[in-house]
């Protein structure tokens, strides 16, 4: 178990790869504060994790609320003592979202940015005073690929998780000497609902994800709930300010496949 | 034990980072061939591995020689019957300042560095598509983000390694074979040792590090056990800083040189 005896709070956990990273802490030992708007799905999130032997409990939370923010960390301490380990999940893009900037509504582009940028800052400004009283703590922030490989069409989001990223660094380099560690994931595309709106035929959407992913399939929500274990853990003691990609190698290079694969001829 | 079903070939596990890695993986379950250039060193540590209940072989590589290469590629097969994971340590630093670097000099760097990766993946990853996959872990250094003063043989050999990294992941992915890198920062250990043993240099280094301190061998086991499991099975191409905040940015206002 390599999560024992934390506690844990996870942003938009109630469903996608939030949700994942909630089951999977619990199953590695950590109480989990699962949090977001949707009190029902939240609540068999909680359900599913007990029903497994596990610490959970569902709080409702809008990331951009300070005192909704506020009252969740508190919640967390009141609840099992203490705070080690905040991951910053929640994040927003939508169709109004995706379209060149000339384009793009001033009510869209706030949004974005309070949810995906101001939300994990308020997270983090009001957990890092917990963590500080106790020693230490993890940040886990969910950026995106897209925050350093940009992508057509999604202006706000991709400044908002660029952001994110500097935002984690920041944080790592003013709180490493109490021990409070703060690092970003970078997701490539993953199967979630979140990602239904990039598609209507979901057949077709998943061989497209292959074919321009050099390991060859699309993403599960496990591997960024393996991703965000890792670095919560002690494993993780000397990782700080720094990008976890997770993206089947879709960012790494250009790929272009010849039909009979790479050859393995020998010279 | 997240890898008992793994195979590793660790090179440069004779001491420093190689060890640590090396012993990492042995704790977790993986049966590991312990290769280094100095045969002494890795029988040492592949014993110490087996006294601790954990599997290994010490094996003599020249990372530079081709046929030396796939002598332990052969002898890892014939020991333990397939190769799923492979963590590049073997390497090298030169402290001769730039204008004294000879061409000899800075082809044995980038010999070792870079072209030793090279053919030791090679050779390992023609393993790795007749079983189905594996996972290749480089180890590249801050010094392939950053340039570092008087250090611009090793940069260049290390910067090298990153996008061999990157490059490798994009044309070996459609085997299931992974390709990743780590990025460690200054770590005492024997081949850092006429730098870091200066304890006014040692402390203006750690001075500059948001966590306080150097980086152990140990340090380094975690992240290496993460890539070689299952867990990372869709991280490929990625390189992972793990220096204590170091590359993030500056950890303090700057001091001026005097």
């Amino acid at each position: 178990m390599r999560l024992k005896d934390k506690a844990a709070l996870v942003t938009g956990a109630t469903a996608g790869l939030g949700q994942s990273i909630a089951e999977a802490f619990a199953r590695e030992g950590a109480a989990v504060l699962v949090t977001g708007r949707d009190a029902a799905r939240g609540e068999a999130v909680v359900e599913g994790i007990r029903s497994s032997g596990g610490r959970a409990r569902f709080r409702r939370l809008d990331v951009t609320a300070e005192e909704e923010v506020e009252a969740a960390v508190a919640a967390t301490v009141d609840e099992w003592g203490r705070l080690d380990v905040v991951v910053n999940n929640a994040g927003y893009y939508g169709p109004a979202s995706m379209r060149p900037l000339a384009e793009l509504p001033v009510a869209e582009w706030d949004r974005v940015i309070q949810v995906n940028l101001r939300g994990p800052f308020l997270v983090c400004r009001a957990a890092i005073p917990a963590m500080i009283r106790q020693g230490g703590g993890a940040i886990v922030s969910i950026a995106s690929i897209r925050a350093i490989h940009c992508s057509h069409n999604l202006p706000a989001y991709t400044a908002s998780k660029a952001a994110l990223i500097q935002m984690t660094k920041s944080i790592a380099l003013d709180y490493g000497a109490q021990n409070i560690r703060a690092n970003a994931i970078l997701p490539g595309v993953h199967d979630t609902p979140g990602g239904q709106q990039s598609y209507t035929d979901r057949e077709e959407y998943l061989r497209r994800i292959a074919s321009l992913t050099p390991l060859g399939r699309i993403g599960h929500p496990s591997g960024i709930a393996y991703a965000a274990v890792f670095l919560a853990s002690d494993e993780a003691a000397y990782i700080t300010g720094a990008t976890l990609v997770v993206d089947g190698g879709r960012i790494a290079g250009e790929y272009r496949p010849h039909r009979s694969g790479p050859s393995t001829r020998r010279a | 034990m997240r890898l008992a079903d793994k195979v590793a070939i660790v090179t440069g596990a004779g001491r420093g980072n190689g060890r640590g890695i090396a012993r990492g993986l042995a704790r977790e379950g993986a049966a590991v061939a312990v290769a280094d250039i100095i045969e002494e060193n890795a029988r040492k540590v592949a014993r110490g591995i087996e006294d601790s209940g954990g599997r290994a072989i010490a094996l003599k590589v020249d990372v530079t020689d081709p046929q030396s290469v796939q002598g332990m590629v052969d002898a890892t097969l014939a020991a333990f019957s397939t190769i799923t994971t492979l963590v590049n340590d073997a390497g090298v630093i030169s402290r001769i300042p730039f204008f004294e670097t000879t061409k000899e000099e800075f082809q044995r760097v980038v010999d070792v560095n870079l072209t030793g990766t090279f053919l030791v993946a090679q050779a390992v990853a023609r393993v790795m598509v007749k079983a189905g996959g594996g996972s290749i872990i480089n180890i590249a250094s801050q010094g392939a983000e950053r340039g570092a003063y008087e250090l611009v043989t090793y940069c260049a050999s290390k910067g090298g390694v990153k996008t061999f990294t990157m490059a490798l992941a994009v044309t070996l992915g459609q085997y299931n074979i992974r390709v990743n890198a780590i990025a460690p920062g200054p770590i005492p250990t024997d081949m850092t040792a006429a730098s870091l043993g200066d304890p006014v240099r040692r402390a203006s280094i750690e001075a500059g590090i948001p966590l306080g301190r150097l980086g152990t061998p140990e340090d380094l086991a975690g992240i290496c056990v993460y890539y070689a499991s299952d867990e990372s099975s869709w991280v490929t191409g990625s390189t992972m800083w793990i220096d204590g905040g170091g590359l993030a940015g500056l950890a303090r206002a700057p001091i001026a040189r005097k």
